[in-house]
């Protein structure tokens, strides 16, 4: 009894205890010295609560209170004080007679003890044996972020973020060791607190505490058939024992177009009528007497704004943490904006003498936005720049050409609003019946809605050119993620030599996704917008449609996984799970994904023991198998669909035909990877580099197979079929050059390089005659593919003609590749690729006192772009009244001509995209303590995608790296935008 | 011996733990596939009511043959003498498409041909498995014997697209073939005869009649119109020439009297053909119901959209040759009746703009019938295809149902027949005159002997070369020029226009698109590709 009202003491007067120290010090001696001080974290300035102080060669110590803040009586004025803390340095400070002291200290690195989050479980980062990185908040990218995964750009070798669109809707793309898949779903599997398939839009940045990137095959094939894209593990802030913490963290962005495409002004358009002008001979050009800036007319200068407030508190037992966050971010397009809530919850509790653990959380986010249309950015820079806005009549000026709409108009005549909401509901229940097994069951549902409604009013071209008489649009979908896994796994030690851990799961996860659209057009009135679709009269008349879908898929697996350790110095780490997805065909239902890891810890062998410089030495090799599902439902069934209308009768009624061919084969691509790696630190981890070699083999790569109609029902089956390679180098870098109280100086450097080659698309089942295949768009009115996939050679070649000079026409003079005087198909050549094969990100972070300062770079190399701007509307040829880019004037192979031929997929318009960005800059100062209310405050600055260095003419080299036509700078893309910000950080 | 003891205790509850897990797990591993938006093979074809969706696609199918984009039209037309789709600025050059098809320069890369292959074979498919559906149906089928013979017609009519355009193709006439299964190419004897005997044995079961019930479908009449076709081109086919019996199956067409030309020219191309005593069979096409007839939006200016107040700009591009404009006699009405020429107004009277060229942009658009060259001509250039109506508020498809076999048509093939085959040419005349009376006010006739009489055509002496002209004049962009030069012999001989000359006698057929060779190692490409 005696014991357990103890403990309660311990518990409910817990504040009491860590005060306790405080009280019992009384300055009552003059022959002892008081020091006062705080003690703060040389890379965050915040202050550090529970920081052990010690007068060194005695036992009188104490202990930082709640902000950081301490009072210690010392025997003499010259003692020394000892500082410690768990994750830092230790320090020794002379007192030197001072009796205010501000400690600095410096985080140590690479410990080894700190956790690394692995599937389903946690190890220390020491026990590592295969590709794993870890970024934590401290890390993160600060200023302009619109999604999580942003923070980590440039941060991570082989983890390659491309945020190519400036729109504040769409998210950062991110390609891990390159491409594995021709059809398959290129995501990375994102694990939030543990839930698979978390929604990354749900999570506010600022509650991130840490990343965890799975990169290679050993470390993600626990995740079975979605593991090889790499597996994200987000991990939210949580509570800290015995503190009650309020943080808050807000800023303010302001964001500018990164730069604008240059075209002909009113002034150029009357100078060339009027003769002298470059193009006054070939061009004459209608002059309608007025002069409007058509991009100014649609952009604005957007200012953004994010609030979060943190509250957390927890005694030993039990924890809180509860934020809310807003966002509200504009973009530079008016009409392209993003309003959001989102708010958390997470209540942790422990019960029966801490052998159960329950862990309830919460995660909602509740988006309001609305999508530019980026049509009208493609009018803008084809609009005439000497026409007007408006008529005299006050409406939109339009002018009956063809595809040439008054983008202003467009603009404000479409009504786009959408809503999003989503929420996760998690529980986790840990019970430790005896030391060292935990049993584990997670049980979560993430759901998510969306409402989206759409018109265009009678003022819109849709109406005014094309008698419509109004169009609207509705959208609604919801889906429901179900997950519950359940663990068990046990930590042991036998003996001093034998550490081991033993984890074995049951995984289910069912996804259900249901929508519905109606669209309605020719209205009595357009004042209802999409909110009264039923008065239109377009659905009655056959002129507008209604559709809705349901689809329902499942995945469950079992796992387990081992992990052992002789002597601290040797590793093995084995992993296998079997997962079948209702995706499969009816004869692959289910499949192994197993891997197998080891390390070798040369640091602790004896004979490393003299070999001082050598803080930890590490060799590691890993091979494992990941999957990629089917992108779809239903690929591996004979389906019939309703289809085209046919008159039977006199009737037009529904037919029904094939809607795919059956394929009870089908199955998951089969990713086998091989990564070898070295982990060492030196000067006490002063310096500390990680390298990683891989080769990844993607075998049943799933193919939309071109098979012979008859005997088939339908021209293509989805099958496993052919081989992609990427194969790659990766080194990442980390030193602190500087680290003493005043000035701390940290780099981090990480490079990749990457190479990937297709090597097959054919089967003994499936073969055709031909081993390549086109793809992407050029969009009317070139009307052409861009890309050639084709076996032994990588993935993203371009596919186009060559031009070797101008004629005296204008018109280009083609490489006749057959020399048979035809330019046809035959003639097109391999003239660059899309997918960048070197990334770099260069970071240095320094602190001067209460001085921050950090400059991030970033570097993407080896790849072409495709200037669609340039290849659409670099000619004279069939403008029809549209604007020429100032590019115009310039003349090919100093031809002498400008070029006045039709717009084509040639050579010319690939440019080399190799850049240089300095990519983010912060500045920012930590305010001493300055009132007892408030435990650190911190004020910064920071520029986003500041200065780019690269020979490419377009808005931003940063383009679409992903997919199957990589590349491709679209006319329409979104401009990405250059962002300064200004913020502060709370905490109380 | 304690801490063993414990050691096998954790062990235990380790093993109880696992034994949880797996149970747990055993409770959920049914991993059975769901579809909600279509249907399982299996589920369908279970009641008579399930017979005419299915027969829906033998049909529906025609409409992507006759007249789907870049397909069959383009390669009857845009290879001929009479059609054009010239670069206009920098539109429709389309990676040259147009160029190649008019200038005999295309590949087994060109998209039509892929695009006709896929698409009758398509047909061919839809048709093989209805009636393996039908024969295995488990249910009563009503009429099931009249229903095979209409479906057995419909694929006779698809091999005849496939015999004409590429010759050499596989004949699979069954749906349960064997696993793995690649068919191989019958020859073109093959091919004929098996349309033949398909037409010929399934004729009678079909219905004569001539109403809404047939109308769209394989009825007795056009059976024998295809059936007409096929002998009119057997020399073209096989080499055996089989006028005979083109008089004999047009004879039985004439004979039963539900037929007529119409008065006017017009009405068999108006928004209410399917009406017309002309239409012996048709595509039905209806707005926002079956669509695909875009013929109007790729030929018309962007500016006409307010003539016809359709719902989108035109695309403004093909047109036909001036040559052929030129050809016409100036009294012939059917000149007006199928292209569209000189000022163009919109609905409400205003004068219509151009707008494409920058040194053409404000001046009224007026077509004109000149052709600068096929590598770039002005945007009001050439006349434009106005045969078939637009009604207004028309989408980027036609209301008009696309003529296959007109009573013209039939009364040509006999003309044509009796003439090839020594036969009185006052009766061809006579037929030939019986078409053209519409087209001429007051009446003028051609005559026997400008009918038997070679003339120069196109730098080449043509036999029986008015003959041809007549047919252009009567069906231009009827989606067959092409099958007409080939058998008057011109097609890969003569030079037209202001760029095409001749470029291999191969020509005549397609190459088997790529794209097969590649799915079907058994395929041999044609000879000359």
């Amino acid at each position: 009894m005696k014991v357990q009202a103890q403990k309660l003491m311990e518990m409910t007067q817990l504040p009491l205890v860590v005060f306790l120290p405080l009280l019992l010090w009384c300055p009552d001696s003059f022959a002892q010295h008081t020091v006062r001080g705080t003690v703060t974290d040389a890379t965050s300035n915040e202050t550090l609560p529970g920081v052990n102080i010690l007068v060194k060669g005695t036992d009188i110590g104490t202990a930082t209170d709640l902000r950081g803040s301490f009072v210690l009586e010392a025997p003499d004025p010259s003692d020394s004080l000892v500082v410690s803390y768990i994750g830092y340095q230790t320090i020794e400070i002379g007192i030197d007679g001072r009796e205010q002291l501000e400690v600095v200290m410096i985080p140590q690195v690479l410990t080894g003890e700190e956790l690394v989050v692995v599937g389903y479980g946690t190890q220390r980062r020491e026990d590592i044996t295969s590709s794993v990185s870890r970024v934590t908040s401290n890390d993160f990218k600060t200023g302009d972020v619109k999604d999580p995964l942003q923070m980590l750009q440039g941060k991570v070798a082989g983890l390659n973020i491309s945020n190519y669109s400036g729109s504040p809707n769409e998210n950062v793309q991110i390609s891990l060791r390159g491409q594995t898949t021709i059809n398959g779903s290129t995501d990375p599997l994102v694990v939030v607190d543990g839930v698979p398939g978390g929604n990354l839009n749900s999570i506010a940045p600022e509650d991130i505490e840490s990343i965890d990137i799975l990169k290679d095959g050993s470390a993600a094939a626990i995740y079975g058939t979605r593991g090889t894209n790499g597996v994200i593990l987000i991990t939210t802030k949580q509570a800290e024992p015995g503190q009650v913490q309020l943080n808050y963290k807000g800023y303010s962005t302001v964001s500018t177009i990164k730069k604008k495409i240059e075209v002909l002004s009113a002034g150029d358009f009357r100078s060339i009528n009027e003769g002298g002008h470059p193009l006054s001979d070939i061009l004459s050009i209608q002059d309608y007497g007025y002069e409007t800036n058509w991009l100014d007319a649609i952009t604005r200068t957007p200012v953004s704004q994010v609030h979060n407030v943190t509250v957390s508190t927890g005694t030993q037992h039990s924890s809180v943490v509860a934020s809310g966050a807003y966002r509200g971010l504009e973009g530079i397009f008016a009409n392209s904006d993003r309003q959001e809530i989102s708010g958390r919850l997470q209540y942790n509790q422990s019960l029966i003498e801490d052998r159960v653990d329950f862990a309830f959380n919460i995660t909602t986010s509740q988006r309001d936005w609305s999508e530019f249309n980026d049509y009208a950015y493609q009018q803008a820079i084809w609009r005439n720049p000497t026409d007007r806005i408006l008529d005299d009549d006050g409406n939109w000026q339009e002018r009956n050409i063809r595809e040439q709409f008054n983008p202003v108009g467009m603009m404000n005549e479409i009504n786009d609003q959408r809503k999003s909401g989503n929420l996760t509901l998690s529980g986790k229940l840990t019970a430790e019946p005896v030391n060292g097994l935990r049993f584990s069951v997670l049980a979560s549902r993430v759901t998510s809605d969306y409402i989206a409604g759409y018109s265009e009013s009678k003022q819109h071209y849709s109406t005014t050119i094309n008698g419509v008489n109004a169009y609207a649009w509705r959208e609604t979908s919801k889906s429901i993620d179900q997950n519950l896994v359940i663990t068990a796994e046990y930590n042991g030690q036998a003996g001093a030599d034998h550490r081991f851990n033993v984890i074995t799961g049951y995984d289910f996860q069912d996804f259900e996704d249901e929508d519905f659209f109606a669209e309605n057009l020719d209205f009595p009135t357009d004042v209802f917008g999409f909110n009264n679709l039923g008065i239109g009269n377009g659905l009655q008349d056959g002129r507008a449609g209604i559709s809705s879908g349901k689809s329902y898929s499942k995945l469950i697996a079992f796992f387990g996984r081992m992990n052992y350790s002789l002597r601290e110095k040797y590793l093995l780490n084995i992993s296998l799970r079997r997962e079948g997805s209702t995706r499969f065909g009816e004869n692959h239902k289910w499949g192994w994904f197993p891997a197998i890891s080891a390390g070798w810890r040369i640091s602790n062998e004896p004979f490393m023991r003299d070999v001082d410089f050598i803080t930890s030495l590490k060799l590691r090799a890993g091979y494992g198998v990941t999957g990629t599902l089917p992108t779809q439902n239903n690929l591996s069934q004979t389906l019939l669909e309703f289809s085209d209308r046919g008159l039977i009768n006199g009737e037009f009624i529904q037919g029904v035909v094939p809607a795919s061919n059956p394929n009870p084969d089908l199955r998951w691509e089969k990713k086998k990877e091989i990564n070898v790696g070295v982990d060492i630190a030196v000067l006490e981890g002063k310096l500390s580099a990680t390298l990683d070699l891989f080769r990844r083999n993607t075998e049943d790569l799933l193919f939309e197979f071109p098979v012979p109609v008859p005997p088939n029902l339908y021209p293509t089956t989805i099958a496993n079929t052919g081989s992609v390679l990427n194969e790659g180098i990766e080194l990442s870098i980390d030193a602190f050059p500087v680290q003493t109280t005043n000035f701390f100086w940290n780099i981090n450097f990480n490079i990749s390089h990457l190479r990937n080659e297709l090597q097959s698309i054919n089967t003994n089942q499936f073969t055709t005659g031909q081993d390549f295949f086109y793809t992407g768009d050029t969009q009317p009115p070139i009307q052409n593919v861009t890309h050639r996939v084709q076996v032994g050679e990588p993935i993203g070649n371009f596919w186009t003609w060559k031009v070797s000079d101008l004629d005296e026409q204008g018109n280009w003079m083609f490489v006749d590749k057959d020399g048979n005087d035809i330019i046809n198909e035959d003639d097109k050549f391999i003239t660059g690729n899309g997918i960048p094969n070197l990334f770099a990100g260069f970071t240095n972070a320094f602190r001067y006192k209460n001085f921050d300062f950090s400059v991030t770079m970033r570097g993407v190399f080896g790849h072409q772009v495709l200037n669609f701007t340039r290849m659409h509307n670099e000619t004279t040829a069939g403008r029809g009244g549209r604007n020429y880019p100032k590019s115009l004037l310039n003349q090919p192979f100093g031809s002498g001509t400008y070029i006045q031929d039709s717009p084509q997929i040639i050579d010319y318009f690939i440019e080399d995209g190799d850049f240089l960005k300095i990519d983010n800059i912060t500045f920012g100062y930590s305010f001493p303590a300055w009132s007892q209310y408030v435990r650190n405050s911190r004020i910064y600055v920071s520029g986003n995608n500041l200065f780019t260095f690269t020979g490419y003419s377009g808005v931003d080299p940063e383009v679409n790296f992903g997919g199957l036509a990589p590349g491709n700078d679209n006319r329409a893309k979104f401009p990405t935008t250059r962002s300064f910000t200004l913020g502060i950080e709370l905490g109380f | 011996m304690k801490y063993s003891e414990k050691f096998i205790h954790k062990i235990i509850w380790f093993a109880g733990s696992i034994l949880i897990v797996i149970l747990a797990g055993l409770s959920c591993t049914d991993l059975t596939e769901k579809s909600f938006t279509e249907l399982r093979a299996d589920g369908f074809f279970q009641t008579d009511e399930d017979i005419e969706k299915a027969l829906v696609p033998v049909y529906s199918q025609l409409r992507q043959v006759c007249c789907g984009w870049q397909g069959n039209f383009d390669l009857q037309e845009e290879t001929s003498d009479i059609l054009i789709t010239p670069t206009r600025g920098g539109s429709w050059f389309d990676g040259g498409t147009y160029i190649r098809l008019q200038l005999h320069n295309w590949s087994a890369n060109q998209s039509q041909p892929g695009n006709l292959w896929n698409r009758t074979y398509t047909g061919i498919n839809n048709t093989n498995r209805l009636l393996f559906q039908i024969e295995n149906a488990e249910f009563e089928i009503p009429n099931e014997e009249i229903l095979i013979a209409e479906i057995k017609v419909a694929r006779a009519f698809y091999y005849r697209l496939l015999l004409d355009n590429f010759r050499n193709v596989p004949l699979i006439t069954s749906f349960d073939v064997p696993e793995g299964f690649l068919p191989e190419q019958a020859s073109p004897g093959e091919l004929f005869d098996f349309i033949e005997s398909e037409i010929s044995t399934n004729l009678d079961l079909l219905s004569s009649n001539n109403d809404q019930s047939t109308y769209g479908r394989f009825n007795k009449w056009a059976a024998l119109a295809t059936l007409a076709k096929l002998y009119l081109n057997a020399e073209v086919y096989i080499g055996q020439p089989m006028w005979g019996k083109v008089i004999e199956v047009t004879d039985e067409i004439i004979d039963s009297g539900l037929f007529a030309l119409e008065a006017n020219y017009r009405v068999p191309f108006s928004s209410n053909n399917d009406q017309s005593n002309e239409m012996i069979f048709a595509i039905p096409f209806e707005v926002d119901v079956a669509e695909q007839f875009h013929i109007h939006m790729k030929s018309l200016h962007q500016a006409n959209q307010r003539t016809y107040q359709l719902r989108s700009n035109p695309w403004n591009g093909t047109g036909v040759q001036p040559h052929f404009v030129d050809s016409y006699d100036s009294d012939d009405q059917r000149l007006y009746d199928t292209w569209l020429s000189g000022i163009q107004l919109a609905a409400n009277g205003d004068t219509l703009m151009m707008s494409q060229n920058d040194s053409l942009i404000g001046k009224p658009l007026e077509y004109q019938n000149e052709l600068l060259s096929i590598h770039d001509t002005a945007e009001n250039d050439l006349f434009r295809i106005g045969k078939y109506e637009i009604a207004p508020n028309s989408s980027a498809s036609l209301s008009t149902d696309f003529p296959v076999y007109r009573y013209a048509d039939v009364l040509m093939m006999k003309a044509e027949a009796i003439l090839r085959s020594g036969g009185n040419p006052a009766e061809a005349a006579d037929l030939v005159n019986e078409v053209r009376a519409r087209a001429f006010e007051p009446d003028e006739q051609v005559t026997p002997g400008e009918l038997t009489t070679a003339i120069n055509l196109y730098g080449i002496p043509v036999e029986f070369g008015r003959m041809l002209q007549e047919l252009g004049w009567e069906f231009a962009a009827e989606g067959r020029r092409r099958s007409d030069l080939v058998r008057f012999g011109v097609y890969t001989t003569g030079s037209w226009g202001v760029d095409h000359i001749p470029n291999g006698d191969h020509r005549k057929i397609f190459a088997i698109p790529e794209d097969a060779l590649n799915r079907n190692p058994n395929l041999a490409q044609n000879p000359g590709y």
